[in-house]
């Protein structure tokens, strides 16, 4: 059993810096939770709070509902593996992983049983003999992973753990570390930058900014559900489309925006309020304007092409709405049909995956300020 | 390019010109002659007396063999006394060493680690007694641990606490050598990832369990390296050690009198023997500091745990910075009250013909024009020194620093290092022995001859810190200086050299601070002249101790404000 909870934490640096706001959420046994933000959003210091390096200001963490408060780094059992990794140069391989067991005074045949369960588990055993700088950056990971399971952690910190890895082995390092984590039944929680990452290895996601937890949900619900209107800014890319709540109802509402009626979800906003509808560039649907097309159906805006860029897998389609706001859509780069400048378009805009927020009061750049 | 063309103006042609010459410079045929110039400069002026020394051992073994071990009248007595010095150099040393670990390690790490009020101060404290002249510090050691003027004044004894001999040796030697263990980690610890030391706590090892097992072996190189620097300071040195010895004669001291009585058989191979311990030091050091295992795997986590408690480093840190106190900085600037106490008379019995203003200004034999004279001496040498060094040292360093062949560049970097572990009166006498009348009888002891000792021992002072500058210095601007055309010439004068000036200063300062304090080779390559430091020695030994204290503050004021300067120049360095 390793779960984590953290009450009303709040961690102030010198005398106002708040790195961390009133953090309050709980990780489960066994659950992969990963952290993402802008930087400085407090995604570091929650882990340093987690790891014991520095002391909540306000607040508590509890692992397994024991309080944190006065545990020291080195009596909190828990595991971290580092950007770098770490790994200490002077001593090889199995001295390394054999580190923990053994300043914790275990016996010669629980060391070598652990160590080498340990190397194992992550297929290092071979390389036990060599020394850290003959190997390469993901033998240093496997090496940083087999460290702390040999001291048998129950929690995993990883501080952009795959950080210094190419990105192709890093891709397959998600899948690996993701395993690793489920097989040993361990808690993770893994600092990443990078929202793929965290999308792809996670069980849920923390997303933070300016020291406080903005969403903690599934990487779907990040995507199709974001709950706050900087999840749908910073996860992903999304534009904002400025309308009024002309329906009065949960759930299914519709919006105007310029001349148009979308249909959208929303969280219980009134009816008259001025509000921003959230849509993902990659789940816009442009049609060309048929020649004879005067009548706009619901769900679709009608705008001017601006430009078509090419991006690789994707093409990114710049449409001035007749609202005169511009978007940005990421369409396939296969898509059949070529826009050019000028051209007039229908933007589709799916009920299913946009979502509509309240327009924030001190307007949407402060409201997404990082 | 028409140098004839008039339209030009003077300052277009005299660069051209310039341009023209560097280019001739940098051609292959010029550079190569250039390097085996250099390399040459440093075989004649510093392996060159040693190998000399090696060489007429083995050729006039005869003779040696003849005074050293059979002398007709004292038998092998001569042998003797030098197995006595040795032995007593190497158990000095070693002592030394030990309490330079204790006192050194600790410092550097609160220098490294810790920040506080006065850290700057500190710093520059530690480094002092590399910069002080080792006559003057011992000779203010021996004020305060061996007169009734010190540290017997608490107990008010009659007599000192500590007589000359070993144990004042000891202690003279710690204060001047533990900054070279201090020095040699405390860039190594600051630089240390501290990640290391974090993922050691988080895998549940206690602050001491780490220090051990993680920073310790990290620095081990560097500990080693400082150990030995130590090690064959304490060996070799000879200005303190002729005020604090007494009738125990270390071997740089016999040395020293058996030169005085001209004894040069002896004298060489005794030079000699203390040559090869030296070397063979360095070598082994070099050779085998990687493979040096820390011994101790085993934890004993409950017992260094304890260990690591706040009360336990508190202790640790407060009893290091007490021993550096009472055994390096006060005694070692003693000297300063001592010189206040004897100003206008005796403290003990008022007589004014006892106090410094008496013996340096009116007494008859006019004390303050010997120690002017010296001063200049010392200043003429020093310049001179350092001026030769930095022109012959700085290709040297660009030289190896830029060496490809790794093997031959670890064999010069280490044939570099020889004049900094070999006792300098050693390396004096070998300079005596190579250029003077025994030899190529080129000079005679006197100016000459003390300079062109004074550049060989200081070289490794100068070459070493050049070295780390030019391997700091980016290729890729010197690289892109020649993309535009530059030669290798003018890209090293217009690009590479304007990073290079605060690490030359550096080595510059260095030099002249080495140069203006030496004891040991001066006293064997001086003629009548005197510098400031043997003059000490001088006055020591005629027992005009205010007067010695005289010269003694003014060559601590002068080292002071060289390392002030010193440490302006890298720390502008450390901003770049």
């Amino acid at each position: 059993m390793s779960d984590i909870r953290f009450q009303h934490v709040t961690k102030i640096f010198g005398r106002k810096v708040e790195a961390v706001k009133d953090l309050s959420f709980v990780i489960n046994d066994g659950e992969y939770v990963s952290l993402i933000g802008p930087s400085g959003c407090g995604k570091t210091t929650t882990l340093r709070l987690l790891a014991g390096t520095i002391l909540p200001t306000k607040g508590q963490i509890f692992f397994d509902d024991k309080p944190m408060g006065n545990v020291r780094i080195q009596d909190r059992n828990i595991g971290f593996v580092f950007q770098h990794f770490a790994i200490f140069p002077h001593m090889n391989i199995w001295e390394n992983v054999a580190y923990s067991p053994t300043v914790r005074g275990r016996s010669k045949r629980e060391i070598e049983s652990l160590v080498e369960d340990a190397l194992k588990s992550v297929q290092m055993s071979e390389k036990a003999e060599l020394y850290p700088p003959s190997l390469s950056a993901p033998d240093w990971q496997k090496t940083a992973l087999a460290r702390v399971l040999a001291s048998e952690a129950r929690i995993l910190l990883l501080d952009e753990p795959l950080g210094a890895l190419d990105q192709k082995i890093r891709e397959e390092f998600q899948i690996f570390l993701r395993n690793l984590v489920k097989r040993e039944k361990l808690t993770a929680i893994h600092v990443t930058h990078d929202q793929a990452e965290a999308l792809t290895i996670s069980d849920r996601v923390a997303v933070m900014n300016k020291g406080e937890l903005i969403q903690l949900g599934s990487p779907s619900d990040l995507i199709y559900n974001p709950s706050h209107i900087f999840t749908s800014f910073f996860v992903g890319e999304s534009d904002f489309l400025e309308g009024v709540m002309i329906t009065d109802e949960e759930n299914e509402v519709e919006v105007k925006i310029g001349q148009s009626i979308i249909k959208t979800h929303n969280t219980g906003i009134p009816k008259g309020r001025r509000v921003a509808v959230a849509v993902r560039r990659e789940f816009f649907s442009l049609e060309k304007m048929p020649a004879d097309g005067k009548e706009i159906p619901n769900n679709y805006i009608s705008g001017t092409i601006i430009r078509d860029q090419f991006l690789g897998l994707l093409r990114r389609v710049s449409v001035l709405l007749e609202n005169q706001q511009i978007i940005e859509a990421k369409i396939h780069a296969k898509h059949p049909v070529h826009f050019n400048e000028n051209d007039l378009v229908k933007v589709r805009i799916d009920p299913a995956v946009s979502r509509c927020f309240a327009y924030p009061k001190e307007g949407i750049a402060k409201a997404l300020e990082m | 390019m028409d140098l004839d063309d008039p339209k030009l103006d003077v300052e277009v042609k005299l660069r051209r010109t310039l341009l023209a010459t560097e280019k001739w410079l940098s051609k292959k045929g010029v550079l190569s002659a250039g390097k085996v110039f250099t390399v040459g400069i440093f075989i004649l002026l510093v392996l060159g007396p040693i190998l000399y020394l090696l060489l007429q051992i083995i050729i006039s073994w005869k003779d040696i063999n003849a005074t050293v071990f059979n002398d007709p009248i004292l038998g092998n007595e001569a042998f003797l006394m030098m197995l006595n010095s040795i032995g007593l150099s190497l158990k000095i040393a070693a002592i030394v060493t030990v309490f330079d670990i204790i006192i050194g390690v600790p410092i550097a790490w609160i220098l490294a680690r810790y920040n506080f009020r006065g850290k700057n101060i500190l710093d520059t404290l530690v480094d002092m007694p590399m910069a002080v002249p080792t006559s003057a510090l011992g000779f203010s050691i021996y004020l305060f641990w061996g007169t009734n003027n010190g540290i017997s004044r608490i107990f008010n004894s009659e007599v000192g606490l500590v007589s000359q001999g070993t144990l004042l040796i000891i202690l003279a030697h710690v204060a001047f050598t533990f900054p070279y263990v201090t020095r040699s980690i405390r860039g190594i610890i600051a630089d240390m990832d501290l990640n290391l030391e974090k993922a050691g706590r988080t895998l549940g090892a206690s602050p001491f369990t780490i220090a051990r097992m993680i920073s310790l072996p990290l620095v081990k190189e560097g500990l080693l390296a400082g150990t030995v620097l130590a090690f064959t300071r304490s060996l070799g040195e000879t200005g303190a050690t002729l005020i604090v010895s007494g009738v125990y004669q270390t071997a740089p001291v016999v040395i020293v009198s058996w030169m005085k009585g001209l004894k040069i058989p002896t004298t060489a191979f005794l030079a000699f023997i203390l040559i090869i311990i030296s070397l063979s030091l360095l070598t082994f050091v070099r050779l085998f500091a990687r493979k040096v295992g820390l011994p101790w795997s085993k934890v004993f986590p409950k017992f260094e745990r304890k260990l690591s408690s706040k009360p336990v480093t508190r202790t640790r840190d407060g009893l290091s910075l007490f021993l550096f106190s009472a055994v390096v900085f006060i005694p070692a600037l003693f000297v300063i009250v001592f010189l206040f106490q004897w100003w206008g008379g005796s403290p003990f019995s008022g007589d004014p013909q006892a106090g410094m203003i008496y013996q340096v200004f009116q007494a008859p034999d006019q004390k303050i024009t010997d120690i002017t004279n010296a001063l200049i001496t010392s200043v003429e040498i020093a310049l001179i020194v350092t001026v030769v060094n930095v022109i012959i040292a700085t290709p040297m360093a660009f030289f190896i620093s830029k060496m490809k062949n790794k093997k031959l560049k670890g064999f010069l970097d280490l044939l570099i290092d020889i004049p900094l572990i070999i006792p300098s009166s050693a390396l004096g006498f070998s300079i005596f022995f190579l250029w003077g009348s025994n030899g190529m009888h080129i000079l005679s002891p006197g100016f000459m001859m003390i300079i062109v000792a004074h550049v060989s021992f200081t070289y490794s002072y100068c070459v070493r810190p050049l070295i780390g500058s030019f391997d700091a210095i980016p290729t890729m601007y010197d690289e892109a200086a020649t993309a535009f055309g530059a030669s290798k010439f003018t890209a090293f004068r217009k690009v590479t050299f304007p990073f290079l000036k605060s690490g030359l200063i550096a080595a510059a300062i260095m030099t002249f601070t080495r140069s203006m304090s030496e004891t040991g080779a001066t006293i064997i390559c001086m003629g009548v002249e005197r510098t400031i430091p043997v003059l000490l020695v001088d006055f020591f030994e005629a027992s005009t101790f205010p007067a010695a204290a005289f010269a003694a503050t003014i060559l601590i004021v002068i080292s002071f404000l060289l390392l002030l300067l010193l440490r302006v120049f890298t720390r502008g360095k450390k901003n770049e």
